[in-house]
């Protein structure tokens, strides 16, 4: 799908709008995490990938998945969006026998690769896919995004040195260093140090991005197209809860409520039209 | 006193069999959202086999607690017990019902309500749901004793037997899979003896995402209601 750098910010601006839409009011859910990816998720499923809504089981895909499964909001709203499922079903997630859940699950989303969500798991199950990919010559990538807080599982850290032995250059992962977890700054909680260095020497390769720029997120991608023999870390540089002002950077808001009128503020400022402002779940 | 997500604890399940109790370790482990408590982030969220992985291990003590109060005197005295525990909390508050002038002590199941024709076995969250139908049946000619067995292991097999004995009707209700927990508990204990046993709990599948805790405990049959049908047709058989 070839989208201007234009309307692919409006497409992350519209996920931002159907992730909140999909929290309501009164019920938590993870508005950080998700708002913080919208715009890698947005470049990766409306520009990058090569994919097929209608089919989503093609043998031809390329393959996403949300280590991070607690941002399950922004994939879902992309993929309805492109129409794995009607975007209807966005007001049903978290409900009882919901197709969405409140992480993803591969049993009953289309378009999900993994079940993530106890974090640490998603990178090693897109190893092994990419691994396979391999093994069958298929040209297909695998995109992984993790997060920054995930990276104090110790599983990561294995994933990161198996993708190393195994030349996983198939294999990109885009780290959301947002730079805090539920209860607070990483820095503060488990300081993961300089990640360049440690993935680089975990035997990556490594580029730095702003995460919430479509234009620098498109070329940091490109420049992972010429990279062989070594899995490829793309750390984004993120703003956790971006694009609602309340919510930037508050801890808070990792897996928050919003009041009516935190949500009506949220709408707005994320360009909602006054009918669809109003409408909520 | 590390405190874990249940899904926290089941990946170095095997830390804890080797690390902590093949070596007999001072170990605390304090399981947090139990059963289906973490009600919207579902499955992955969601412990309904902690009891079953932790009852198997030698040396664990594994305990389940029915309200505040319970989780206060339980923590004291494990920190002052030698030897691996673990203990699972609810993410809400539950009703208080636990014996305001009791001690806790690891292994004795505590009668919360008297009774005499058929005997509700609990624990957690399902206590309460079990009082609760006491309450209803009591109008309906039933005396229902309603016991709580918040330490799932070790088990002291004569007193709920004792417990057990001369009643029409013998039933568990857990917000846990029926495979491992507070069922295998009870039939082994009674091991085939005195009145019939049915069991509530999770049938063999795994948690989903809900708006309310209630409306899952509801789905998955952890209610009052269901304990009181539960209690009428074991009594009616075996009358």
């Amino acid at each position: 799908m070839e989208l201007t750098r234009e309307q692919l910010e409006q497409k992350a601006r519209q996920l931002r709008r159907h992730i909140i839409r999909m929290i309501g009011v009164g019920q938590k859910g993870h508005l950080g995490g998700s708002c913080s990816i919208a715009d890698v998720v947005a470049v990766l499923y409306f520009h990058e990938m090569k994919i097929d809504p209608k089919n989503p089981q093609w043998q031809g895909r390329d393959r996403f998945l949300l280590s991070k499964g607690h941002a399950a909001l922004a994939q879902y709203a992309a993929l309805a969006e492109l129409g794995y499922f009607p975007l209807g079903e966005l007001d049903e997630v978290k409900k009882l026998g919901s197709s969405l859940q409140g992480h993803p699950d591969l049993q009953r989303t289309p378009g999900i690769e993994a079940n993530t969500g106890s974090l640490g798991q998603g990178l090693s199950v897109a190893c092994g896919i990419a691994a396979a990919l391999k093994m069958d010559h298929r040209p297909n990538q695998v995109y992984c995004v993790v997060g920054d807080g995930e990276l104090d599982e110790g599983q990561i850290w294995e994933a990161a040195m198996s993708a190393s032995v195994y030349k996983l250059d198939n294999l990109t992962a885009i780290l959301d260093n947002n730079g805090l977890m539920a209860t607070g700054p990483i820095a503060e909680r488990f300081d993961s140090g300089s990640l360049p260095e440690k993935w680089r020497a975990f035997g990556w390769w490594v580029t730095e991005m702003d995460g919430h720029d479509i234009a620098a997120i498109l070329a940091a991608l490109e420049r992972t197209e010429s990279i062989r023999g070594k899995p490829r870390m793309i750390i984004a540089h993120t703003v956790k809860g971006k694009g609602v002002s309340f919510a930037e950077n508050q801890p808070a808001f990792h897996n928050g409520m919003l009041s009516r009128e935190q949500y009506d503020r949220a709408m707005q400022e994320l360009g909602a039209r006054e009918g669809e402002r109003h409408e909520s779940p | 006193l590390p405190k874990l997500f249940p899904i926290g604890f089941s990946r170095p399940y095997d830390q804890i069999r080797v690390s902590v109790c093949l070596g007999k370790l001072n170990v605390k482990i304090i399981g947090s959202s139990a059963g289906l408590s973490d009600f919207g982030d579902g499955s992955t969220h969601q412990s309904v086999d902690d009891i079953a992985l932790m009852r198997s291990l030698p040396n664990m003590t594994v305990l389940a607690p029915v309200d505040g109060t319970e989780v206060e005197r339980m923590t004291r005295l494990i920190a002052d017990f030698k030897g691996p525990v673990y203990m699972r909390v609810n993410r809400g508050d539950l009703p208080d019902l636990f014996p305001e002038h009791e001690p806790f002590e690891i292994g004795r199941p505590y009668v919360i309500r008297e009774g005499t024709d058929a005997v509700v076995f609990a624990h957690g969250v399902m206590v309460s749901k079990a009082l609760e139908a006491a309450q209803v049946l009591e109008k309906e000619g039933l005396s229902i004793r309603v016991v709580s067995v918040s330490t799932l292991k070790p088990v002291d097999e004569g007193r709920l037997r004792s417990l057990a004995a001369d009643m029409k009707a013998v039933v568990t209700a857990e917000e846990h899979s029926l495979i491992g927990g507070l069922a295998d508990v009870v039939a082994y204990a009674l091991r085939g003896g005195g009145a019939p046993i049915q069991s509530i709990g999770i049938n063999d599948c795994f948690g989903q995402s809900a708006h309310s805790y209630e409306e899952l405990l509801q789905h998955y049959g952890l209610t009052a209601e269901n304990v009181c049908k539960t209690v009428k047709d074991q009594v009616s058989i075996s009358i």
